[in-house]
């Protein structure tokens, strides 16, 4: 598969999340949705998208003039249509435009994967916007992170800046994206030695990881193990 | 679509059965279908928050 593009986090805002994923997963919506299902998401986004975190989004954003992307993206059970439902519902929402030229290329079955097959299997994105642009991303799920740090990559190869993000669902420490300095210097004591072959493999450094893809690789007890679990997965 | 009635927009790619759901990069054409079913995504949340409610 293409590699990915990927930029350190430097000051990157934590993502903002709506709802509980048990209220999300729970909802009778759901799984329509993730298969496809416009209405089905329409009524998913509608009963469950959080009148605060759409303030906040306002608050923090809104004199930046942004524009919405969602992950757009073929998944194991079909056509993902929550992310795009939720673009273009805040858009209504807040009148900001909303993106429509960016998809994910390839097939990543991440749901229900666990992270090494995230890490091997990351999304690719195509599609052109014009430099100079202001961005929020938005998707259903934030896990580890690595689908919105590569949807940003995209951008911001472009030319254009991702201000922040904003999902339906995920665990609250899924949502700082960007490692500390600490986390950081932890993974390169331990891993350091491969990241030559990490930036090779993936085509970028430690440095473009996210805080959780970081932790995850950090609880790895040695680096000959990281290399064994990635060649496990196939592609 | 009709007017005044709810119809549901189920989006999906033109997949070969034995390639639905396999971890792969997308045909240049299903790369084309994907993009058109985020338009019409597009198209259809904008038609329903344009819709007034009924009385």
């Amino acid at each position: 598969m293409d590699q990915p593009t990927r930029f350190p986090w430097g000051d990157f805002p934590d993502v903002l999340i709506h709802a509980s994923e048990s209220l999300v997963k729970n909802h009778h919506a759901y799984p329509a949705a993730k298969a496809g299902g416009t209405l089905a998401a329409v009524e998913l986004i509608a009963g469950l998208m959080s009148a605060s975190v759409l303030s906040d989004l306002r608050a923090y954003f809104d004199h930046r003039h942004p524009r919405l992307l969602s992950v757009h993206a073929e998944e194991s059970g079909g056509i993902n249509a929550i992310p795009e439902v939720m673009a273009a519902t805040i858009a209504g929402a807040l009148k900001w435009p909303y993106e429509r030229q960016i998809v994910q290329t390839n097939v990543v079955s991440h749901t229900g994967a666990n992270g090494y097959a995230r890490l091997q299997r990351q999304a690719v994105f195509s599609g052109t916007v014009a430099a100079g642009l202001h961005y929020i991303l938005v998707d259903d799920f934030i896990g580890q992170g690595g689908t919105l740090a590569n949807l940003r990559g995209h951008i911001m190869a472009q030319g254009s800046q991702v201000l922040g993000a904003t999902v339906l669902t995920g665990k609250d420490y899924s949502a700082t994206l960007a490692a500390t300095d600490l986390q950081l210097a932890g993974l390169r004591r331990k891993h350091g030695h491969i990241e030559d072959w990490w930036r090779q493999r993936f085509g970028f450094g430690f440095d473009c990881l996210t805080a959780s893809e970081v932790r995850y690789l950090s609880r790895t007890a040695t680096s000959s193990r990281v290399i064994e679990r990635l060649e496990e997965i196939s592609d | 679509m009709t007017e005044g009635v709810e119809q549901e927009l189920h989006v999906k790619l033109d997949t070969p059965p034995h390639l639905a759901g396999k971890v792969r990069m997308l045909s240049i054409e299903e790369q084309a279908q994907l993009l058109a079913t985020k338009v019409s995504i597009g198209d259809y949340v904008d038609r329903i928050l344009k819709t007034k409610p009924h009385p």
